[in-house]
């Protein structure tokens, strides 16, 4: 009871400092947009417009106002979960909350399927790597973390799309379906397809999914590998391992009864760091298979100074990453039973 | 006394030996050369071919001896800020029409306004009133005589030196035939596929609206076009305008253009309807026209129709065009009474944002959703599915109220297939992958050159056709005419004599694009290539250079002026 207590102050307060520093990131945000040279409602036009044209354009989206009350508009909208509208093409005139809400979901379906490759490639091959210390799959392993980590997303997932969807014609090397997609649930096109019974468009939707999540899951589960196989080797040479094998327990029982689920602690601690990477990384496995997420929309917007897209997406992105920090932190909490809040 | 002149000797040995040495060093010296910047956007507003570009227009600038060129770049949200506002002094750009008539590749550039738009603050009042002329006319022949003397003056000027067209292509499958490579309206309703009803295809682009008074990008108003019709329309294959909701179209000689070029009157075909199933009439026309003024959206194309197409916006009458500027005498005639004669009225009457949409369906108070059932106009197609950035479903209109529109053509109905599926927002890679692997049927827009070029080589295996063709954008580079170095027209004229548009075309488009030496390409009406007969259609270092030597980019004064000028 104590403890629960406790855990709900510790995650109010976390809520309460993310407050502060969210409003730190739309302040800056805003002003890094408006430091940055260059007009959306000129380059919209470019040139093709009259100048009184352009001024009205200008004028409606509230952009001749003084930097002051522009802000003051913007940190209204954001507190009232109204986030204006798109100003330049190819979202022009759309909200810009319909328009994230419409993305979000392939952003997440990618990152789910890229985080089930990272930690199940990366897990094992840490395990292996550990449990056969300084023996050739043991350096196998460790040349591979380094390795997948180093090569550009692009890259390798250009390499997938030639192989497995050029080449060999297996898999389709890029967007997120073929067929016609199920009635919109979730939006995660996985999950709608079981939830409209159809295997016909799972099949479908899924097969889209395995080569960005590869690419992007390999990219991260280099990270895992090195993770797994440090914290393993520091469990199996502990003192509770040490004692544990004086008492006869054997090896096999001491790596992955104790050492393995110990090990395993500060690697969930890790998955949330990881998320971060994940995000940027998806921006970029998106641009490469043509994956209509939440990357490409920022990239988009950035590209064509969009203030109002460039400010939400950055928002939710920051959301995101503040929920999941939290969630990590109450989840150690929970395995972890030296964690006190 | 002897000290003193001793001293005096020592100082004037030593101040001609400096004096000497100075004389020597400034005479032997290289000719210094002119440094000017070149300004190319970084962002691939242009396609990927733009660094490469401005390199071998660096190349060949400097191949004069005479030139240092600084290559700079910039994202293309300050490019436009920066050029717009005066601030590039010499700089690559592009252009894309906006109605199918040389007046678009003339008075955007050299007219007072649009030149100012445009960044090159070229300003002359006989060029303005020859613009004002040929844009009145619709007489061929006074039209020809007066577009000559433009584009003379405009190689005598040089406020833009004209480059290339880009290549345009399409890909598709053996099975797939009438795709057509069509200067301003690609036609999916056209397209006929062996052995099937449906076709699919892919793009790069994707949708900003499909509301007319809202679309102004390329793949927007190509949907339009696909489910949308105007009071005029294009030939399956060239840039004739033929009628579409209407039945004819207007000229002086028919009577449905006004002496004066001021009034243009349309007669409407009657029992056309709306998807939704309303009728359409010259009211719906006028209100429809109405709508996108009064809307105005920003980053539309409505300007085209109350600024350019001279109907006007009168705060007085709701933001609407002024009273008596539309009238409708009857349900099948509509009459436009322009502020200023516009030759090219037609013109504007065939682009996506005269498209009339249905009263029922649209409200004249905001922009309209992109969704089924919300896109309602009179079209081949009806849009039957959409998936933002994702895929796009046409569906046949089985009440197509002209489906022998193309019957002379070869085409006895349209739309051909009932349905055509179109998956967005590939990327360039991704859609070459998508064709080569069959996954679409037909991919238009926009592939790499040398991507197309290896589809074209590898056709036959791959069972794909690949045709090639010429965009209609121009690209071409700007001069601002007041700022130094560029407000002298001899250095203007020596890079004119320098740029080498040949090996742009190898360089950077494997040689699939079109060399132009005018502002009005050569599909057009009255193009004249007067740079190749100015300049000539290769470079000629050696008028390059004497130019720059009058400038004095050669000599030992050269040197001083050039220093001076930095």
């Amino acid at each position: 009871m104590a403890k629960r207590s406790s855990l709900l102050a510790y995650t109010l307060s976390r809520l309460l400092l993310a407050l502060p520093m969210l409003f730190i990131l739309l302040t800056a945000v805003f002003v890094i947009l408006r430091i940055l040279p260059g007009d959306p409602i000129t380059a919209l036009y470019g040139g093709r417009a009259p100048p009184e044209v352009v001024a009205d354009a200008r004028a409606r989206y509230g952009l001749d106002k003084p930097y002051w009350d522009q802000y003051v508009i913007y940190i209204r909208q954001v507190f009232t979960f109204n986030f204006g509208t798109s100003l330049t093409d190819p979202y022009r005139g759309k909200g810009i909350l319909d328009t994230i809400a419409q993305k979000l979901p392939a952003t997440i379906e990618l990152s789910i399927g890229a985080m089930l490759v990272a930690s199940t490639v990366g897990i094992l091959a840490g395990l292996v790597g550990g449990v056969n210390r300084d023996k050739p799959v043991d350096v196998a392993a460790r040349l591979y973390g380094t390795v997948i980590f180093a090569i550009p997303i692009f890259w390798m997932g250009l390499m997938f799309q030639l192989v497995f969807g050029v080449g060999l014609g297996w898999l389709p090397t890029s967007q997120r379906f073929s067929l016609s997609p199920p009635p919109h649930v979730t939006g995660l096109l996985t999950i709608d397809s079981i939830l409209a019974g159809s295997w016909a468009n799972f099949v479908d939707s899924f097969k889209h999914l395995v080569l960005p999540c590869l690419t992007l899951g390999l990219y991260l589960s280099g990270f895992f590998t090195k993770t797994v196989r440090a914290n393993l080797l520091l469990t199996v040479d502990s003192d509770y391992a040490e004692a544990a094998k004086a008492r006869g327990v054997r090896r096999r029982a001491i790596v992955y009864r104790y050492a393995f689920r110990n090990a395993l602690i500060p690697v969930v601690t890790v998955l949330g760091l990881q998320f971060a990477i994940l995000f940027s990384g998806a921006v970029i496995t998106e641009r490469t298979f043509a994956w209509d997420g939440i990357g490409t929309l920022l990239l988009n917007s950035i590209n064509s100074k969009d203030y109002p897209m460039i400010q939400g997406t950055i928002i939710v992105y920051a959301f995101i990453i503040i929920l999941i920090s939290m969630v990590i932190d109450i989840i150690n909490g929970l395995i972890d039973p030296r964690v006190r809040y | 006394m002897k000290r003193n002149v001793l001293i005096a000797v020592v100082v004037v040995v030593v101040i001609a030996i400096i004096g000497a040495a100075v004389a020597v060093i400034l005479i032997t010296a290289p000719p210094r050369t002119l440094k000017i910047d070149l300004w190319y956007n970084s962002t691939e507003h242009y396609g990927p071919t733009e660094p490469a570009v401005a390199q071998v227009l660096k190349s060949s600038l400097e191949a004069t001896g005479k030139l240092t060129v600084n290559l700079r770049s910039e994202p293309w949200t300050t490019y436009t800020d920066d050029f717009g506002n005066q601030r590039l002094p010499f700089f690559l750009l592009g252009w894309y029409p906006d109605y199918f008539d040389s007046d678009d590749y003339v008075s955007p550039f050299l007219s007072t306004s649009g030149a100012a738009s445009l960044g090159s603050g070229y300003n002359d009042s006989q060029m303005n009133t020859w613009l004002a002329q040929e844009a009145a006319s619709t007489d061929d022949a006074v039209r020809a005589g007066i577009f000559a003397q433009i584009q003379n003056k405009l190689a005598q000027d040089v406020p833009y030196i004209p480059l290339w067209q880009n290549p345009s292509d399409v890909e598709y499958s053996n099975t797939v035939s009438d795709v057509f490579l069509h200067p301003v309206s690609f036609k999916w309703f056209v397209m006929n596929k062996t052995g099937g009803t449906s076709l699919t295809g892919g793009t790069t682009d994707s949708i900003t609206s499909m509301d007319p008074a809202s679309a102004y990008d390329y793949f927007s108003i190509e949907m339009i076009n696909q489910l949308f019709d105007t009071l005029l329309v294009y030939d399956t294959q060239t840039a004739t305008i033929v009628p579409g909701l209407a039945t004819q179209v207007p000229s002086v000689a028919n009577g449905g253009i006004s002496a004066d070029g001021l009034t243009y009157t349309y007669h409407i075909r009657s029992g056309v309807k709306f998807h939704d199933g309303t009728d359409f009439n010259s009211t719906v026309m006028k209100w429809s026209i109405d709508r996108a003024v009064k809307l105005n959206l920003p980053g539309s194309a409505a300007f085209l129709l109350y600024d350019t197409g001279a109907l006007g916006r009168a705060q007085s009458n709701g933001n609407n065009t002024p009273v008596g500027a539309i009238t409708t005498p009857d349900p099948t005639t509509i009459v436009f009474h322009l502020q200023h004669p516009v030759g090219f009225f037609n013109g504007l009457m065939a682009f996506s944002v005269s498209a009339p949409v249905s009263m029922a369906a649209y409200n004249n108070t905001g922009q309209q959703l992109d969704a089924v059932g919300k896109v309602v106009g009179t079209g081949p197609y009806n849009l039957t599915q959409y998936v933002p950035s994702q895929r796009v479903v046409l569906t046949a209109n089985a009440n197509y109220y002209h489906p022998d529109l193309y019957a002379a053509k070869g085409i006895p109905r349209i739309p051909v297939l009932n349905q055509v599926t179109i998956t967005l927002s590939y990327t360039a890679q991704t859609l070459k992958q998508a064709i080569e692997t069959h996954a679409v049927d037909v991919a238009y827009r926009a592939l790499l050159p040398a991507d197309a070029v290896d589809l074209k080589n590898r056709a036959t295996t791959l069972g794909l056709k690949v045709d090639v063709g010429t965009d209609p954008r121009i690209r071409y580079i700007v001069f601002n005419v007041n700022t130094p170095p560029f407000n002298d027209v001899r250095l203007r004229r020596a890079i004119a004599y320098a740029v080498d548009r040949q090996v742009i075309n190898t360089t950077a488009f494997v040689g699939l694009a079109t060399p132009i030496y005018s502002m009005v390409p050569p599909s057009l009406p009255y193009s004249q290539p007067v740079f190749k007969t100015v300049y000539g259609a290769t470079p000629d270092l050696a008028q390059a250079k004497s130019l720059l030597a009058q400038l004095g980019y050669s000599t030992f004064v050269g040197n001083l002026v050039a220093r001076d000028r930095e």
